[in-house]
């Protein structure tokens, strides 16, 4: 009976796997033979594997070595993975040696032995380690993640060198089986957020994962909130200092934007970077983020509501200065910031889009052709401009790219309120915001900690960058040390 | 479902609010008149009242940055005529096309003629405004005020700018004119039923240039301007005379202001420009067989910085100096104290002091107050020598 499934093996198992993945160009079989009887075939699909490995280590050594005394592939070789029994179901040897195929694993199948060899011969296709082009930085590491996971996990291990720094494994997206790892240091991060990670983790049910923005869909606390409850970053060294803050990091593979949680409104403004200069000029930096940042998203609105609401607090000289720049134009104040932040976007969505060179060339054309013009033309005031150009070059600074994206969303809706009701508008709107930010959670740490619920503790970490020899060097945050008082 | 339908309704709601661009509260800028300078008239004969709006022109000022260029004026003056202030807000827009905006004036001026008829009505006139402020200085004219209203002050781009800048620079720089000529300080201060002082300003013009290109080429900074100079005394709302500068100076003295003036003394028999600034007042009530007896005692500090001619060299010329501005000084303040009295105005709010310090089950009375005995003392310090070797 064996017999007769090892020949069934032998005839019809390429032939089956060939069916099952529709004859595809990259795979490989090449057989080997003894005294003209075929002894081992080496299944594999070239795309995905190092021929290199196959060729100097499985095939040779079969060929030279113990082959030529009639001996096949042991558990010694290079990357074995496991066995395969011949006298398992055909069925289930056939799914097991396509999924390995899938993986990047070559199917040793040794008919003398009568077993299926997984051996790991897996070389992922990547680009080089090289400097995040979103998160650049002057000092500091300029290494960033890749699209490999396993060379980012390497990344990682190369800056924390702990043993109980955890990768905990899973595979998302019925069609992309996609690996994720849930990474934490056990000793710092508390078991009730690794806990929640993996509750909100297992939770998933997709089809696809190709970006870590997929899962981090699934796993944010709010679906409708302009304000992340997840950092991403793609910088190593980011992750690493989380990571010792007792934080989790969520790794996706095929993709070097990794998750972090959990993040609070005030640790947006603040850069590990901040850590690699001086505390004095790091201090001063984040007080200027938090300033950008009040700019971003009420500069606009207040120009809109002081000159079409409350023109009496505006300085005489500055009046008579707008004043002047308004005479003939045609739009209302609200219209044109309106129009001009739209405009704004526009140019830069597209100078994101465009070829470097030209995109370059459609943001100066942008910027300075197109706003001279419409000033010159008397469509819009040049006051407008100058409010567009800080509002939009304030909006880069805050360090995590995604919370930039909540501040337009904030800008153009202020800016609507502003245009309806004035000051008083703005101030209903602000309300709301901090109403609604002092009731967000990200993975159970109040958003807005330590200002509400206040911590004075923690305060001067948001407020001042402490001076190294200063710090307790086992303090963790105010937030996670509260969470771990849970436990 | 309620929450998505309430939801729904809201943003229908907030979208169809902004279609309603007529009905929104805004206006804007160039829909504003930019009033600078408010200035106030009246005829005591016909009853006429004329109120002049000097209205900013954006347009010049953006193009000009500093004098006014030749083919606009800075300011266009309005000038609306009425038997009451009321009815100017609407008879305005019969010359005003933008909107009156009255946020941003910098002075309000008003005739001698219309002062001396009581500025009670002027001052309920710009508290009734809805943006009118009261935090700007009111001065009145020394003669007509349609001169004032016409001319073109260089250097600062709108007369009212010169004004309230020479105003300030006049406070820190000499006690010709004090802190407290606000509309605001003439409100509490009169119904407080002190005397005030409020500055005057006259008009150098002799014939009003139509063009603003004119003024600005012209050197002489003097002509076709106007000046800051001597004080109209208020009662009640009402102008009662006047005071002239050496009058002003001694005024704000005793008043506490803290600007720095020089004057020439006479000293050793040679005339000598003394600066001085005041360090304390103090202002003391004594009773004496139930008359009070008020003290005034002010400390200044000297410079002798700007004199050439007089400079003490030893420290008992220094003991004599003083000596000698310290009599000086309390002979002027007491003969101008005497003046005032003489002439009823209480400039120096003696009244005041009284009713704080009376003694007890005492009753107030303003004959008291105009039999008090005034006595002024002067000390002063030199503090700074100016050259000990003149050229």
């Amino acid at each position: 009976m064996a017999k007769q499934e090892n020949r069934s093996i032998q005839t019809d198992l390429f032939a089956d796997v060939q069916n099952a993945l529709g004859s595809p160009l990259d795979l490989v079989c090449r057989s080997l033979f003894a005294r003209e009887e075929l002894t081992v075939q080496c299944i594999y699909l070239s795309s995905m594997v190092d021929k290199k490995t196959i060729d100097e280590y499985l095939l040779k050594s079969l060929t030279e070595g113990r082959f030529a005394e009639g001996e096949a592939p042991g558990e010694t070789e290079p990357h074995f993975l496991r066995e395969l029994a011949f006298s398992r179901e055909y069925k289930e040897l056939l799914e097991q040696t396509i999924s390995a195929l899938l993986a990047g694993q070559c199917a040793l199948v040794d008919f003398v032995r009568e077993r299926i060899c997984l051996i790991d011969v897996h070389a992922p296709r990547q680009r080089q380690i090289d400097e995040p082009k979103a998160e650049s930085t002057i000092r500091g590491p300029h290494e960033g993640f890749t699209e490999t996971i396993q060379a980012n996990v390497g990344l990682i291990r190369k800056r924390i060198r702990h043993p109980q720094l955890r990768f905990e494994k899973y595979h998302f997206g019925s069609n992309t089986q996609t690996t994720v790892l849930l990474v934490y240091l056990e000793h710092l991060a508390p078991h009730s957020l690794v806990e929640e990670a993996r509750r909100r983790l297992s939770a998933i049910k997709t089809d696809s994962v190709l970006e870590s923005a997929y899962i981090e869909e699934f796993i944010q606390d709010r679906i409708w909130s302009p304000f992340p409850t997840l950092s991403n970053t793609e910088r190593p060294d980011v992750v690493a200092a989380q990571l010792l803050d007792g934080k989790v990091a969520v790794l996706v593979d095929g993709t070097p934007g990794v998750l972090l949680a959990p993040m609070t409104f005030f640790e947006f403004f603040s850069s590990p970077e901040d850590y690699y200069q001086r505390a004095d000029i790091a201090t001063l930096i984040r007080w200027f983020r938090l300033i950008s940042f009040f700019t971003a998203v009420f500069v606009p609105s207040l120009y809109v509501a002081a000159t079409t609401f409350h023109q009496e607090l505006i300085p005489t000289q500055l009046l008579i200065s707008l004043s002047a720049q308004r005479e003939g134009v045609p739009l209302p104040a609200f219209i044109e910031v309106l129009l001009m932040e739209v405009v704004f976007e526009i140019i830069r969505e597209a100078g994101l889009r465009m070829p470097r060179a030209i995109g370059q060339a459609l943001s100066i054309v942008g910027a300075i052709v197109l706003g001279q013009a419409a000033v010159e033309a008397g469509l819009i005031s040049a006051a407008i401009v100058i409010v567009v150009s800080i509002t939009g070059i304030t909006n880069f600074v805050v360090p995590v790219y995604s919370f930039g994206m909540s501040q337009r969303l904030l800008r153009f809706s202020l800016v609507l309120l502003a245009g309806m009701l004035g000051l008083f508008g703005i101030l209903c709107g602000a309300l709301f915001v901090a109403a609604h930010l002092a009731s967000l959670k990200s993975f159970g740490v109040p958003y807005m900690s330590p200002a509400a619920p206040a911590n004075r503790a923690d305060w001067k970490e948001v407020l001042v960058r402490v001076p190294r020899p200063w710090m307790n060097p086992l303090r963790l945050p105010g937030f996670i040390q509260k969470l771990h008082g849970k436990r | 479902m309620v929450r998505r339908q309430t939801a729904t309704a809201f943003f229908i709601l907030v979208f169809l609010s902004m279609l309603l661009a007529a009905c929104w509260d805004k206006t804007e800028l160039n829909e504003l008149a930019l009033v600078s300078m408010i200035g106030v008239d009246s005829d005591p004969e016909s009853g006429v009242k004329t109120v002049y709006f000097q209205v900013v022109n954006p347009l010049s000022s953006s193009s000009a940055k500093g004098p006014p260029n030749s083919d606009q004026a800075p300011v266009y003056t309005y000038e609306i005529k009425g038997k009451s202030y009321g009815e100017m807000n609407s008879t305005i827009y019969k010359v005003l096309p933008r909107r009156l905006f009255i946020a941003h004036y910098k002075a309000i001026i008003v005739s001698e003629r219309a002062a001396k008829q009581g500025v009670r009505e002027i001052v309920n006139f710009i508290e009734m405004q809805p943006n009118g402020r009261a935090s700007v200085p009111l001065l009145i004219s020394d003669g007509p005020l349609s001169p004032f209203m016409h001319t073109l002050t260089p250097l600062e781009r709108v007369p009212s700018d010169a004004l309230d800048s020479r105003l300030r620079q006049l406070t820190r720089h000499s006690l010709l004119t004090g802190k407290q000529i606000m509309v605001n300080n003439v409100i509490e201060r009169m119904e407080n039923g002190e005397t005030i002082v409020l500055p005057l300003v006259t008009s150098q013009a002799e014939n009003v240039p139509a063009d603003s290109g004119e003024t600005a080429a012209n050197i002489n900074a003097k002509q076709n301007n106007f000046t800051i100079g001597g004080g109209a005394v208020l009662q009640d709302y009402r102008m009662v005379g006047r005071l002239n500068d050496k009058e002003l100076i001694w005024y704000h003295l005793l008043n506490g202001e803290k600007g720095r003036q020089a004057l020439r003394f006479l000293i050793d028999g040679k005339r000598t420009s003394l600066e001085w600034k005041l360090v304390r007042l103090e202002r003391t009530v004594h009773w004496q067989q139930g008359q009070p007896v008020v003290r005034i005692h002010l400390s200044l500090k000297l410079s002798s910085a700007l004199s050439s001619e007089y400079v003490p060299e030893t420290r008992r010329k220094i003991i004599q100096l003083e000596d000698q501005v310290n009599r000086i000084m309390t002979d002027e303040l007491n003969a101008f104290q005497e003046k005032m009295k003489t002439k009823g105005w209480d400039l120096l709010r003696i009244e005041k002091l009284l009713q704080r310090s009376r003694l007890p089950g005492q009753q107030h009375s303003a004959t008291t107050a105009k039999n008090a005995k005034v006595v002024i003392s002067v000390t002063t310090k030199l503090s700074q020598v100016g050259m000990n070797t003149p050229y």
